[in-house]
Parts: C-alpha cells; structure tokens; sequence
C-alpha cells in the first residue's frame, strides 16, 4: 500500500478501551474481481450492473471506518479510521488495533474512484467526503447480522459483533450471472462492493 | 422571501446577547403540555377522504415506486435515490438516477431530499416547482428529463412535458406491463385501459402517495422530554433545544411538529459571484422574483441526524457544518441573505444544538411494507 493514515481513536467516550484480555480486532477484508471482459463489475441498488476498469480504481484512495452502532452518518465520529490506496490486486484488508470490546459495532469501506479526496481529509483533519456517483462501498442487503435489540446498521456499513474473538468480515463485488433471477440478485446484495448511484 | 425575519429576530429579547449558562428546567405548559410549544408532536396522519388508504393502493403504490420498467432507461426506481433504508434519502450529495454508466450523468443538480414525514408537507421541492399536492409530487419524477423517467430526451434540463409523460406511462401500465391494470381495478374500481393518461396518472400518483404516507418519523426522544419525561435526552440535547429555540434562533423557520416553516428562504448556500452568477437561483427559477435569487425551501429536520449530507446541494457533510455555516460569514455572504443577525455560536453550543437535533430521530418505520415488492405485476 502506497498510502495508509490511521487514526486511532482510542478514549472517545463511545470507544471500547478494552483490557487486552477482552478487546479484539476488527478486519475488513475486500476482493474486486474482473469480469470476462476485463471489467470490474458491480450492482448498483437498483439491481443493474455497472462497471468500471481496474485502472479507474488502482490507485484511488479508500476509507475505513468503525463506528458505534447505528452511528448517525456525518455526526458521529470514528472509534477508528484509516485511509489506503487501492492496489494494484485489488485486494483490500483493514484490521483496526485489538480495541473493541463486546459490543456492536458498524464498518465502512469506501472506494473513492470518483470523488476527490482532498489532504486535508487524508489527514482526518476534515471527515471524509461523501460517496457519490461512481464511488464504491460496502454494503450488505439483509439484517441478519443486528442481534435483537441492537440499533439498524448504517447504509453502506456491515455489522460486526463483537463476543469473545476477533471479528472478520470478507466482501467482494459479487454480482449475479443472471441478472433476471432474483433469487441470485438478493444474494448479491449480501457482503457485496456496491457502486453509488 | 421573508423579509419579517429580520424584525422577528429583533424580538427574541436580550437572551440572544448574553452567554449565561443555558437554563434547561423548563417547565411542562399545562396548557399545552409542552415545556417548547414551538415544537410540538407530529400529528396523527391526515384523513384523505378523497382517497381513502387501503392495503391494495399501498400495495400498487409500493411496486410503482421500486419498478424500473417503468423508468426511461429501464434502470432506475424512485427507491435508488429515496432508499427506504435510509430515511427516503440516498446518503449522497448529488445523485445520478439513470445509472448511464459508466457515463454517470445525468446527475441531479440538487441533492435528494429525504420523504420522510412528506405526508404532512404543505410545500415540497426546494424550489417548490411543479408542487400542488403529495400524489402529483409522487407520481411528477415519471415526467422529469433529469431523471430519465419519461423516456424523454434528456437535454431538457428542467423543462417538464407532463402530458407526453402521461402517454408513455399510460402505455406502460397498460400495453407494456398489462399486469397493472387489474391491480388498478383493485385498488380504485377503475379500469386504466379505457382511462385517459391524465386519470391514469393522477391514479398512480394517489397509490404512491398511499404508500408513502407510513414512512413518518415521530415519536423521538425529544418528544417525550418536551412531554415531561426528565430523563428522555442528554442534558446537552436540553441545551441544545433550548437554543434551538432561543440564542441559535432556528427556530424561526425550523418550527412547528416537522421543524419546518416550509417557505423558502435565503442562508447564503448559492451566493452570486463576481458577475452576480449563481450555482443555482432556487425559488427564483419558479417565481421569477428577483428576493427569491438563491432561496431554498426549509427542510424537515425530524430525523435528520440520519440524512446527511445537508443544504440544497448536499455540500455540508455534517449538522455541525451546516450551523458553522449559519454563524459565521460564510453565512452572510449573500446580498439577499435572510438570517444575517445571527451570532457566532461557541464549539460548544454547536455540539448541543448537533445533540439535539440527533434527539429528534423518531420511533423506526415500518421498512418491511415499504421495501421493494417481493413480486412485481
């Protein structure tokens, strides 16, 4: 990775401070993969399929964010963030320090292959922009992962429920091979890379 | 545009000059029950005598809004800008609703408002165009170019041919997709095959309405501390009300159960440039006023701690950034501004007031009757 900033947010009020014994790490793991044409494709939320060149997203910086679950988006600040540059694999995998305690939390990834990023915001001196057409994010469809009680995840975060162990999550822009059965669309919105319409 | 403002907020008294510790014991007003009357509770829903709510139009409705057969390009849905999981709102600053990519244009010039609590709007739009009432405003986008509903050109930028949309959406629900019409029947007893466009079109509009009237946010914790319950929000979210109300004077044209006085006003988001050009002229592009340059309409702000970003171009990411804005130049810029005595805030009555708006989140909406349909006609 030719860019990574990491801020730890380690004492805000809202953060797990955890004992070593009983913090953990969060991992987010993303896979892009082409297509037969050498596109990587991706659902948009209207269950079309839009594409992008690896060269639109190699180089392009990225964002992971963990946030107390149910954050308000733009409001509440990052128990941890970090910036990255998308490689040339295309494989991303973001592990935060072993700081959360049992609890839920809400993970962001977001591909910036459209909108600026500005240093400012690079160096968390500004909050990140806001996804916007072409950009890439994660996203699952279903709230199987809220445990009961728990608040809704944000759009674009995936859950993570901390117990007693670390806590891995894995993505990909999983798209169907027929866009017309639904039953293999829905299953595509699940742990998928989404593009923002 | 509401020139009164200024002499309205000459009148909040000499609270607004001081920076005395914020008293929050307000107490409960027997007569209305409140500590804010200002502020009240959403109201039960309206009655629509003239069209009842049934399960069958929420039904028809729920399928027009999240059918992309319908739409252009064949490949957008209301709900790809207005996500039900997020508030009826998208989360992103400018929106590209066609999904032409990997050309993603056209792209809205405005940013998606959320349509929650949209039942109980007498205005709507930010500019207020095209608007008389909630099924037109529903069923209107089928006519926008912009958002490539009505398989119209595209270049026509805000120019809106409703009767030619009528046609095609006729033709949809009743040549393309004939699914439709008995749905119609149900839900209306009426038979759109032998109805004109217009009626057609009023009737989607009435079953979209229908269907959007349940995403209403109420009943937040903010309600139940201005109802007497001590203990219902943060003392910061106390402050934060009581400026709301008082020093930050928002509530001269947030006010009322939706927070909103649904008139459009100018807070220096589109100011003239050098050559006295904006980024866009708002409600001037409908009344053609020359006051109206730059004014936008108030938005709701009952959950909008979950609809950022804010302002009419979606350029402010977060409610703090759009009060910093407000208090300080950047927010007097315009000639026309209408907030321009409003005082610097500190860091910290920022924060209450973000408290406190975050305390107006209602109860959760019923996401599973507005999802997208399991099956479509």
């Amino acid at each position: 990775m030719s860019l990574r900033h990491v801020l730890f947010l380690a004492c805000l009020p809202l953060a797990a401070c955890a004992t070593d014994d009983d913090a953990h790490t969060l991992t987010m793991s993303a896979t892009l993969t082409t297509n037969a044409a050498g596109e990587l494709p991706f659902l948009s939320p209207s269950a079309t399929i839009a594409t992008h060149a690896p060269a639109d997203v190699v180089g392009k910086p990225y964002y992971v964010g963990v946030f107390p679950a149910g954050f308000s988006s733009g409001n509440d600040p990052a128990l941890y963030q970090e910036w990255g540059t998308v490689p040339a694999s295309l494989s991303i995998e973001a592990t935060t320090p072993a700081i959360f305690s049992k609890g839920a939390y809400d993970m962001v990834l977001v591909m910036y292959t459209n909108t600026p990023v500005t240093p400012a915001q690079l160096a968390f001196e500004q909050m990140p922009p806001a996804a916007a057409g072409g950009d890439l994010s994660s996203f699952t469809l279903s709230a199987a992962d809220v445990l009961p009680g728990d608040p809704d995840q944000a759009l674009g975060t995936l859950r993570m429920n901390v117990a007693d162990a670390d806590v891995r999550v894995d993505i990909s822009n999983r798209t169907p091979t027929d866009p017309a059965d639904r039953d293999q669309t829905v299953a595509a919105f699940e742990h998928t890379v989404l593009i923002i319409p | 545009m509401t020139r009164t403002l200024l002499a309205a907020i000459g009148a909040l008294g000499l609270a607004a000059c001081t920076d005395a510790p914020v008293s929050t014991d307000l107490p409960v007003d027997p007569a209305t029950g409140l500590r804010i009357a200002a502020l009240p509770p959403v109201p039960a829903l309206p009655d629509w005598p003239d069209n009842p709510p049934t399960e069958d139009k929420k039904a028809l409705g729920r399928m027009l809004f999240n059918d992309m057969r319908l739409s252009g390009s064949g490949r957008t849905v209301c709900g790809n800008c207005h996500l039900q999981t997020t508030a009826f709102q998208s989360g992103g600053p400018l929106d590209s609703p066609d999904r032409s990519f990997p050309a993603i244009t056209p792209t809205l010039h405005r940013h998606t408002p959320s349509l929650l609590n949209l039942v109980y709007a007498p205005m709507a739009r930010w500019d207020g165009a095209h608007f008389t009432d909630i099924p037109d405003l529903m069923v209107l986008p089928f006519a926008e170019p912009n958002m490539n509903l009505s398989k119209l050109a595209v270049s026509a930028g805000d120019e809106i041919d409703v009767p030619a949309a009528q046609a095609n959406l006729q033709r949809a629900l009743t040549v393309d997709i004939p699914g439709y019409a008995p749905l119609f029947q149900q839900a209306f007893g009426e038979d759109i095959t032998t109805a004109t466009p217009a009626r057609t079109w009023r009737l989607a509009g009435l079953a979209m309405a229908v269907y959007i009237r349940i995403a209403v946010s109420r009943d937040s914790d903010f309600d139940a501390w201005n109802a007497g319950d001590d203990a219902a929000i943060s003392d910061a979210a106390k402050r934060g009300a009581v400026l709301f109300t008082g020093k930050a004077k928002c509530v001269l044209c947030h006010s009322g159960p939706l927070l909103s006085d649904f008139k459009f006003h100018n807070v220096s988001t589109s100011v003239p440039d050098a050559s006295g050009q904006r980024p866009d002229d708002g409600r001037f592009l409908v009344t053609g006023v020359e006051e109206d340059r730059g004014a936008f309409l108030t938005p709701m702000l009952r959950s909008a701690a979950r609809t950022s970003p804010y302002l009419h171009d979606g350029s402010q990411v977060s409610i703090a950034k759009v009060i910093e804005h407000f208090t300080s130049a950047s927010g007097q810029a315009d000639p026309l501004n209408d907030l321009n005595l409003l005082e610097p805030l500190s860091q910290g009555e920022i924060d209450d007031l973000v408290q406190f708006i975050k305390s107006l989140d209602g109860a959760p909406i019923p996401i599973a009757d507005l999802a997208p349909p399991p099956t479509l006609p």
